[in-house]
């Protein structure tokens, strides 16, 4: 780059605020007749008006304000804060469960499969349950598309706003937060939702894209800084600088991922972080996150309706149609849990439709019993 | 405005303590250029949030890199033209409306200039600005009046409701302030000196 004459700045400075002695003046003279822009930039800061009005806005910038919060955002470790203090007994709960539906699930199995799902099984509809502060709660089961929760919080008189919204298996969802965020969640999905006067953060568990609104703090100074927007799992922190992402946080740590389609967002894990820009991606790995490239033109999985499987394992697949179809998943054959695949389906299909697209890879094969799926190898004949 | 006095020699002071990872010198440059580059940002008719978060990355990128600046024009070139680029990635991705396209042409004329010219523009703005904000608060009011809002001491005299003699008083002191501050860089001194000979 060019070298910045730092005299001449000197000596426009002087010209502006006290004469020039003669010897200065001729300097000046001889910058300004060296080029025709050098004269653009001497008429610039001559011309009163202009000037005097950049003089004047230049002192309507708050830095001491903007430091703090650049200090806040980029320079400090984040400080965490605990996490789902129902979590344990969820997890042990659905551990549980899980234990009992595989018993079950192996109990009854062993004669009678049928060769295609049952017919009443569904892709998710929307529905799910919405949780308020005093320990009220609302189910949802609307045909609507979007949901706003804006009405429900705004009655209360205080600056806090709390809300849990939750999806089962085989439902999803679309709500619009009280600050105007939109959000699409995934069946089996919970959020918990909290604004203050400073700062706004979701507690996710599942995954769900989000579409943030821009909120500004309210301040007495010119300089407006956007409400902090923060997606937490765990030990990980998503935090929005304005913008559409996608996190996917399930119960399993390892299964983390957020991408980024449009703004900026950073994601933290304890004293790592990564700034995303569009069209890349935070995933896990070796406990670790990383980043990654992706391709934004597969489409947009959740909000515009689709699943994207991008070299995904076969249990990561099934975990996602078991979700989405309310079905549970039993392997006949475990070693078929790490065939990769890859793919582009609508979430509208029949469960059918989906089987037959992973039978046609030939590697797979699948059985039916009532809501359950049988996965098994197929058997070279 | 506190620790102003002295401030050419201890700039270099807070380049130093910059490169070892230390707040102050951080915060020195912030609040040297935040201004600047936020109203350099804003004369490229940028929205004021996108304005912020530029300015932001533009500081955390220099941080990260702190150990490759070792003067204060390094860092100052760095800033400014971060900054610039940054917007005019912005610019080309929101891809503006030709309307606005064309505002922007229409209203910006130091954005036409080459980088080092809209820097000397700018830096000429800082340096005027920060020489009347280090005066002491009286002469400050009585030479912003006079400098920036450009009223006769008459008029100065009435709107602040002093006399005019304090005024003239005022800003006796203050130009003589001033010429203390405005003393030219040393190494320039000693340009200009080997270029007269």
């Amino acid at each position: 780059m060019e070298q910045i004459p730092q005299h001449i700045i000197y000596l426009l400075s002087k010209s502006k605020l006290e004469r020039l002695s003669a010897d200065e003046k001729q300097q000046l003279d001889s910058w300004l007749s060296n080029a025709p822009e050098n004269r653009v930039i001497d008429d610039m800061v001559q011309d009163k008006l202009l000037f005097n009005n950049d003089l004047k806005k230049l002192s309507t910038y708050d830095w001491e304000r903007s430091f703090q919060i650049f200090e806040q955002e980029y320079l400090t470790k984040p400080d965490s804060i605990s996490f789902f203090k129902r979590a344990w007994f969820l997890k042990i709960a659905a551990v549980f469960i899980g234990f009992m539906a595989l018993f079950f699930a192996y109990y009854i199995a062993g004669t009678g499969y049928q060769e295609s799902p049952d017919p009443n099984i569904h892709p998710a509809k929307t529905a799910g349950m919405i949780y308020l502060n005093k320990g009220d709660s609302i189910a949802l089961n609307t045909t609507d598309t979007l949901v706003a929760l804006a009405d429900i919080s705004n009655k209360r008189a205080n600056n806090k706003e709390n809300l849990l919204v939750s999806t089962p298996k085989g439902a999803k969802l679309a709500v619009l937060l009280p600050d105007g965020t939109k959000v699409w969640m995934n069946a089996e999905t919970q959020l918990d939702y909290y604004e203050t006067d400073s700062l706004r953060q979701v507690r996710l568990s599942g995954e769900a894209y989000f579409e943030v609104a821009k909120k500004y703090l309210s301040s007495a100074g010119q300089i407006i800084n956007l409400k902090p927007f923060t997606v937490q799992n765990g030990k990980i922190n998503v935090t929005v600088l304005g913008t559409h992402f996608n996190v996917r946080a399930t119960r399993n740590e390892h299964d983390f991922k957020a991408t980024l389609y449009e703004g900026k967002v950073k994601v933290q894990q304890g004293q790592r972080q990564i700034i995303l820009s569009p069209g890349q991606e935070v995933y896990m790995h070796d406990g670790q996150i990383e980043r990654r490239t992706v391709d934004l033109d597969m489409g947009n999985a959740l909000r515009e309706g689709y699943f994207v499987f991008n070299s995904e394992s076969l249990s990561t697949i099934l975990k996602d149609i078991a979700a989405w179809y309310n079905v549970d998943v039993v392997y006949l054959d475990q070693e078929v849990k790490t065939e990769e695949f890859e793919g582009m389906l609508s979430r509208n299909s029949s469960l059918k439709d989906i089987i037959n697209v992973l039978e046609s890879t030939g590697k797979v094969k699948f059985k039916f019993k009532g809501k359950t799926i049988y996965v098994d190898r197929k058997q070279p004949k | 405005m506190k620790n102003k006095v002295n401030q050419e020699f201890s700039k270099q002071d807070f380049i130093e303590s910059f490169r070892e990872g230390k707040r102050t010198g951080l915060q020195f440059l912030y609040k040297t250029f935040y201004g600047p580059m936020c109203y350099f940002l804003e004369k490229m008719d940028l929205d004021k949030s996108i304005i912020e978060e530029i300015v932001q990355d533009v500081f955390f990128k220099l941080w990260e890199r702190r150990l490759d600046f070792d003067y204060f024009e390094s860092v100052r070139g760095f800033l400014y033209t971060s900054c610039r680029n940054a917007a005019l990635n912005r610019i080309q991705q929101q891809t503006r409306s030709r309307q606005q396209a064309d505002r922007y042409t229409a209203q910006v004329d130091l954005i036409d200039l080459p980088i080092s010219h809209q820097i000397v523009y700018m830096e000429t703005l800082r340096e005027v600005h920060e020489a009347i904000e280090t005066l002491p608060e009286q002469c400050r009011h009585v030479m912003f009046k006079l400098v920036v809002e450009d009223l006769s001491p008459q008029e100065v005299a009435v709107s602040l409701g002093i006399t005019t003699s304090t005024v003239y008083n005022q800003k006796k002191r203050g130009i003589e302030l001033l010429r203390k501050r405005l003393k030219p860089d040393q190494f320039f001194c000693l340009l200009l000196l080997l270029l007269h000979y």
